[in-house]
């Protein structure tokens, strides 16, 4: 569970969520920032060309940032395909294909001035027409889109005023859509190849990035090369030209161990998620270097189901809180690395509310007196009851070696208290599948983003079914959550945000466990890695390596 | 008087097939001379005395959290080490027996009593009947034994029962080709041709004909068999399919351990060292065991 992404880990590794806010970012990315700690790189300055190959985690879902949900997809997306706007680390928006925009009508229009003489891959111009085309595919059904459907959100349709402007239209004011236009879901693709590729467009990728697409075998690589004629249009950069790499490979090894054995041996030259309880072996080698970033968005938690037997009962959802010591969860699932969590957000999220972290407090005996006084008495095997039932949980998660002995310390732990939690292992589409049946009490979750929003994915009742697992219904902070939304205004959003967090912790709707800090790893004359805003992984652009 | 005659001639013909005590004392006495054979058996009755008396010998309970003792490397307070919950990584080895062990035997029961009815069936009526077995069987031999029990698993869900049960299904098929192929190389033998003539039921001569004389390899692909269903047992909980947290198996701890395979080496090491002496003393046994039932070495 530690780290992100183990086998289908690690968090969810769906990019869905984000949903940003406006002033936000600034202060997530500071936080951050401080963590990040690659040792200076050596050698090759200057070196231009070569082969870096990097290994990822997980095989991508689609390569067609409409459809892609899985974070590898986005990570070789980043490379392919441009977005209207880019965000640097204070969370300030920059030009990027759009050079100006415009909001109107109370946040429902935005217009945007686009930059001129690009062109995609393959030839196409680029212009309104294309950043139509692509936007209005979203909300076409047949695209299969989840997280740009999301972050798209009231998005209505969009008007071509001239070759190089466009006004969107929204049907109610949507707070975080300016910021989700950084995101490569919602980037620009070249209508001509959609048209020629059709559904296999996911395979076939054509935007207007540093790189192109070249090839994606199936469960072992994408390979992605040089676009010579590119123009850098960022301001965040002083390298304007094409990237310094000939060719990027991105290697899909989903064993940690193996993926860790792939960096030692010299077969990658980067891999993302060095496994927890190897990351000081790497860090002390001088062949390699780490990047450690706290990613914006959720902590690795375990969402409480709030409407099943027995964590239904409010007490018993507390009485988990005293009684999960969260520093030997983390030890366990991250060597010690990550900090614990005490609340539904990471501390790096704009909006994070530190009085969550008075709630609850590792307190064994603490945790007894909240189940004695909700009515939960001592039975036979140690086992507490309530009018005859058994205090008796399941939780069904999938089957990966950290998350589940970071659960077997917290079956250890609640069985202390009386709480006794059966666990079920197995493949993470089942575990996610039965979670949103409700057919489990406890499910792991973790999530990224940079905007508070991101709460209304998992705690909102209008995603029961989907990924609110817990099953949480609470018409208060559906409310908070609606609201938040619809007002652009960060001075007015924050309080909304710090009751939801208290809301949520108050009723118990999670047991947050530790704020997972992602390691990465390479050879230590990778030089150039800069990580994206979300602090969860490398740009490319800027990389060089010599082999 | 002919049907008395029938009678005893039944009961003559019966003998040959329990006139044991002789074959036993030869048995034993080729097992004894079998030295790998011999210590193959002392070793599994070893392993089997520990899982049996496990409560009484396991130094601590095989579940019991001490997180302070986090990934403690082997000492006098723990022989194995502990592991990342700071279990004694000893104390589940030696629980972790009784549910390889059970997975085994259990799994090779239902595939005995399972391959060798068929088998019988298959053999004795050659007919349809027996095509159609044994063509099924070919079907399921064509499929490696972990795909199949994998298969089955994903249908019944994980857990050691169906784990039992699957690993036990996935190796009907070698004990109904060994139960099939004996009993045809019996059936035409004169004490059952003669049974038959008397008047013997085929259920009859199946069961008090036939399947004493086709024991001997039963018996030792059962004993390989076993070692075979512990191996497949672990590769599944290894893969988080079979035994769930906490219960100790030695599959699963092997599949726990590698995540911290290079900090802690002992909380792999061990229960992989468990799973190979037993399974390789079982095969030591089930040769020596084939060896000394061997009819033709006399």
């Amino acid at each position: 569970m530690s780290e992100g992404s183990r086998a289908g880990t690690g968090g969810r590794l769906t990019r869905r969520a984000a949903i940003r806010g406006a002033a936000a970012l600034g202060w997530a990315a500071a936080g951050v920032r401080g963590l990040t700690g690659a040792r200076q790189a050596v050698s090759a300055a200057d070196y231009r060309g070569g082969k870096l190959t990097a290994c990822m985690f997980l095989e991508p879902n689609s390569l067609d940032p409409a459809a892609a949900t899985y974070i590898p997809g986005i990570v070789v997306l980043k490379n392919v395909v441009e977005t209207l706007i880019e965000l640097d680390t204070q969370g300030r928006a920059h030009p990027r294909l759009a050079t100006s925009w415009q909001v109107s009508n109370g946040g429902r229009e935005w217009t945007f001035r686009l930059r001129e003489g690009i062109t995609f891959h393959d030839g196409t111009p680029f212009n309104a027409d294309a950043v139509k085309f692509s936007f209005d595919r979203i909300l076409d059904p047949a695209t299969k889109s989840q997280t740009g459907l999301s972050e798209i959100g009231t998005y209505q349709s969009s008007q071509v005023v001239d070759a190089k402007t466009i006004k969107m239209t929204f049907k109610e004011p949507y707070a975080p859509f300016f910021n989700n236009l950084h995101d490569v879901v919602l980037g620009v693709i070249s209508p001509t190849a959609v048209k020629k590729y059709g559904a296999d467009f996911g395979s076939n990728p054509v935007g207007t990035g540093p790189y192109r697409f070249q090839e994606w075998v199936r469960g072992d690589h994408v390979t992605l090369v040089r676009n010579d004629k590119y123009v850098n249009t960022s301001d965040l950069v002083a390298h304007k030209t094409a990237p310094y790499l000939d060719t990027l490979v991105f290697r899909i090894i989903m064993e940690d161990q193996t993926r860790l054995n792939a960096l030692r041996s010299g077969e990658a030259d980067f891999i993302y998620r060095v496994p927890g309880i190897n990351v000081d072996s790497v860090q002390s080698d001088p062949r390699f270097q780490v990047y450690k970033n706290m990613y914006a968005g959720e902590p690795v938690m375990f969402l409480i189901n709030r409407s099943r037997f027995p964590t239904d009962d409010v007490a018993v959802a507390r009485a988990m809180q005293f009684a999960v010591n969260k520093e030997v969860v983390a030890r366990i699932a991250t060597g010690g690395i990550s900090p614990v969590a005490f609340g539904p957000l990471k501390p790096v999220v704009w909006g994070y509310n530190a009085e969550v972290e008075k709630l609850y407090r590792f307190d064994p005996p603490k945790a007894r007196q909240v189940l004695e006084e909700g009515g939960w008495k001592a039975g036979p095997g140690g086992v507490r009851a309530k009018n005859g039932q058994a205090c008796k949980m399941v939780c069904a998660v999938k089957s990966d070696p950290v998350t589940v002995s970071a659960l077997t310390a917290i079956q250890g732990m609640l069985r202390a208290v009386g709480i006794d939690l059966e666990i079920q292992t197995m493949a993470l589409p089942a575990s996610e599948e039965l979670a949103r049946q409700g057919k489990s009490n406890m499910t792991f979750m973790e999530w990224r983003g940079i905007d508070p929003d991101i709460l209304t994915v998992q705690f909102h009742s209008k995603n029961i079914g989907g990924w609110n697992m817990g099953h949480f219904r609470n018409p208060t902070l559906d409310g908070l959550l609606d609201q938040g939304r619809a007002i652009v205004n960060a001075k007015e959003r924050l309080p909304l945000y710090q009751k939801a967090q208290m809301l949520i912790m108050d009723q118990a709707a999670t047991l947050p466990l530790y704020n997972l800090i992602a390691v990465d790893g390479a050879k230590a004359s990778v030089t150039g890695v800069r990580y994206d805003v979300y602090h969860y992984y490398p740009e490319w652009y800027d990389v060089r390596y010599k082999a | 008087m002919s049907a008395g005659l029938a009678a005893s001639g039944k009961q003559a013909l019966s003998r040959p097939a329990h006139r044991s005590a002789g074959r036993l004392a030869i048995f034993i006495r080729r097992l004894r001379r079998n030295g790998a054979g011999l210590a193959g058996g002392i070793v599994v009755l070893l392993v089997f005395a520990a899982a049996l008396c496990a409560p009484a010998i396991s130094p601590y309970p095989p579940n019991a959290l001490d997180f302070a003792a986090y990934l403690s490397a082997p000492a006098f307070a723990h022989p194995f080490g502990t592991d990342e919950q700071g279990r004694d990584v000893l104390s589940r080895v030696i629980f972790g027996g009784q549910v390889s062990l059970r997975v085994g035997f259990i799994a090779v029961s239902i595939a005995m009593a399972a391959g060798v009815a068929l088998g019988l069936i298959a053999g004795y009526y050659e007919g349809w009947t027996g095509t159609f077995i044994m063509r099924w069987m070919d079907v399921m031999l064509a499929f490696p034994s972990i795909l199949l029990a994998l298969a089955i698993v994903a249908v019944l869900g994980s857990g050691i029962t169906p784990l039992m049960v699957a690993v036990g299904i996935a190796s009907i098929p070698q004990f109904t080709r060994v139960a099939q192929s004996s009993v045809l190389s019996t059936k035409e033998a004169d004490y059952v041709q003669a049974a038959r003539v008397v008047g013997c039921a085929p259920v009859q001569i199946l069961i008090r004909h036939i399947l004493p004389n086709i024991f001997a390899p039963i018996t030792v692909l059962a004993t390989t068999g076993v070692a075979a269903a512990i191996i497949t047992g672990a590769a599944l909980s290894f893969l988080g399919l079979g035994a769930q947290p906490p219960t100790p198996e030695w599959g699963s701890m092997l599949s726990n351990g590698r995540v911290y395979m290079e900090k802690a080496p002992w909380m792999m090491v061990f229960p992989g060292l468990a799973i190979m002496v037993t399974v390789m003393s079982i095969n030591l046994f089930g040769d020596g065991l084939r060896d000394a039932l061997d009819p033709r070495l006399k």
